[in-house]
């Protein structure tokens, strides 16, 4: 027993060693998320050079088509206008402003927890005092009050978003400041005159970033889901702009003899934010498992 | 276990008055004079300045908000621009819908959730783990709108066995808890479908900490059955931390609600909140926003005096 346990020990000290990249590439499941991400991706960058019709062309012969109709793979909505590529052109939108929220988050907040952290004193207080205020209100509420303030549309609807983000990130950034800065290498580069601004960028920050990548992309999923529930409700992205909240808020009227309009849409949004989850998932267990609670 | 009551109430004050701060000044971010927006286009410069006076909109803005501080702690939220009633009544008409949509959602997420997670936590590494992990990891990644909307379609639409919204039925002259109940159903189960995947993955992680603590250890040598062991020495302990969830769960909720409702036209806060924006009615935008955190800060309250009295670490820790 006590030898298998050794043995176990000896095994796991040397998976450590291995690099991140090595240790993500032996899971297959989230090498194949990171594929399809990619390919997402891929296609939403290549969406004006693809063969594929104008997202806004309308052809009012063609409305409400099925899937697998000649010329439309996906069929076509109310308007006749091709839902694979308005998936294609969605897909531009919708990850955009799930990922410009969240690293609009990650740059704030980081800031906000890298100058608490460091600082201490009464920047820690009130800086933690205005995150617990953030905390306060749902996500979706606080976005709601603030659009209701700045008005609907995508960049509205991403700051708001963003807003709500701060606090996860200034946290995660405030706790992994606070271990680090007592370190040697901190203390060594004060001694020999660096300015705190260059011990916090140069030396500190560089050190706390594993925590934060896996906080990110755990939270770009949950922004994609936040920013299409707003698109959604007619918040964010504004008409004729396909996104894939929008697109699903306007089938929603033809849930009986268009299914596809709601199915295809709300099917890409699941699939990239599984496939997010599970690379954020896998990320957190190599480089930072004390966040496995997140 | 009174020090510590006392020191968390007085904690949570400095975080309400920052929650007021930041009702107040986010709607102070839209442009245009809110003055302008209240009266018909053909009102005289007279008119709109009488209103502003009695407004209080003629004061410095921190004059202003001490104003409105005071009246919202005797419980004055202002009035809906919409419908002239008292922004507070609007609300409380609205927020034991919200509730119970809420409530109902956290028992399922429980019910369905910590069995998920304590089948994980005693197959670890196995193929039932992985299976409820996968389980658990879908749940959490379903758009709550769009899983809402399949629902509609497969058990309103396809099967015709449940209502595809609102709350009673129109044609009904009375109005039953059984209705109610049919026409809670799918929101419900729409609510908590991520919060049963999150209670899931947080059962499994606690459990599988307690499950490595030396007690656990001495009932197993004990020669207890595992089924006892698990059930009566680790689940205990695992559960305190699943207490702390609910609080923060309830803001999910909260939060959640708002696109549930608009799926399946439930008249809740959600609902009211969404139909304000379209008509500009900011106080009760405000007033929502501001009961919400309130909610959400007295159930996180809550949650951890359960806490505290629960586990003495946090007591004393």
């Amino acid at each position: 027993m006590v030898e298998a346990a050794d043995t176990a020990g000896s095994v796991a000290e040397v998976r450590t060693v291995r690099p991140a990249w090595w240790r993500f590439a032996r899971h297959r499941l989230s090498v194949v998320a990171a594929i399809l991400i990619l390919a997402v991706f891929g296609l939403a960058l290549l969406a004006p050079v693809l063969p594929i019709p104008d997202p806004d062309a309308i052809t009012s012969v063609d409305r409400l088509l099925p899937p697998g109709s000649s010329g439309y793979l996906l069929g076509t909505d109310e308007l006749g206008r091709d839902v694979l590529s308005r998936l294609i052109w969605g897909a531009r939108i919708s990850l955009l402003a799930g990922f410009g929220a969240a690293f609009l988050s990650l740059l704030l907040g980081c800031a906000m927890g890298l100058l608490a952290g460091f600082m201490g004193r009464w920047i820690d207080n009130v800086l933690m005092r205005v995150t617990d205020v953030v905390l306060a209100f749902p996500t979706i509420l606080l976005a709601i009050g603030v659009l209701a303030a700045v008005g609907p549309g995508l960049t509205n609807a991403m700051l708001a978003v963003a807003i709500s983000g701060l606090p996860l990130y200034a946290r995660v950034a405030r706790g992994s400041v606070l271990s680090v800065r007592e370190l040697d290498y901190v203390e060594a580069a004060r001694s020999i005159g660096a300015s705190t601004q260059r011990i916090m960028v140069r030396h500190v920050l560089p050190n706390i970033l594993a925590p934060l990548i896996v906080a990110f992309t755990l939270d770009v999923g949950m922004k994609i889901v936040v920013t299409s529930s707003l698109s959604f409700l007619g918040l964010g992205a504004q008409p004729p702009t396909a996104d894939w909240g929008s697109m699903i808020a306007s089938g929603r009227n033809y849930i009986r003899n268009a299914p596809h309009l709601i199915m295809i849409p709300g099917a890409a949004i699941f699939f990239v934010v599984l496939c997010l989850n599970i690379i954020g998932d896998r990320l957190r267990d190599i480089l930072d498992p004390r966040l496995k609670d997140l | 276990m009174t020090r510590f009551i006392i020191g968390r109430l007085i904690s949570t004050i400095p975080v309400l008055l920052g929650v007021s701060l930041f009702a107040f000044f986010v709607l102070r971010l839209a442009p245009g004079d809110p003055v302008m927006m209240m009266m018909p286009a053909d009102s005289t410069q007279a008119e709109i300045e009488e209103l502003r006076r009695e407004l209080g909109l003629d004061q410095p803005v921190l004059v202003q908000y001490f104003a409105w501080l005071r009246q919202i702690l005797a419980g004055n939220f202002g009035t809906s621009l919409f419908t002239s009633q008292p922004v507070l009544s609007e609300i409380m008409s609205r927020f034991p819908n919200t509730l119970l949509l809420a409530v109902t959602a956290i028992i399922l997420a429980i019910v369905l959730g910590m069995p998920l997670g304590i089948i994980a936590a005693t197959r670890r590494g196995t193929a039932v783990d992985s299976a409820s992990m996968v389980t658990s990891v879908i749940g959490w990644s379903m758009p709550n709108f769009w899983l809402g909307l399949i629902l509609i379609m497969v058990f309103g639409v396809w099967l015709r066995w449940l209502p595809t919204g609102g709350m009673y039925d129109m044609m009904a002259i009375d109005r039953t808890v059984g209705d109610v109940a049919r026409h809670l159903i799918l929101p419900a189960l729409t609510l908590a479908t991520a919060h049963m995947a999150y209670i899931a993955r947080f059962t499994r992680s606690s459990l599988l900490e307690v499950l490595g603590q030396d007690y656990v250890r001495t009932a197993r040598a004990k020669g207890l059955s595992e089924w006892l062991v698990v059930m009566r020495h680790a689940l205990r302990n695992s559960l305190i931390p699943i207490i702390s969830v609910l609080g923060v769960s309830l803001g999910h909720l909260l939060g959640g609600a708002v696109i549930v409702e608009a799926v399946f036209s439930w008249p809740g806060l959600g609902t009211l909140l969404v139909q304000s924006i379209s008509n500009r009615d900011f106080p009760i935008v405000q007033g929502g926003m501001l009961f919400a955190a309130i909610v959400f800060i007295f159930s996180n309250l809550v949650a951890d005096l359960l806490y505290a009295a629960v586990d003495p670490r946090i007591r004393y820790g």
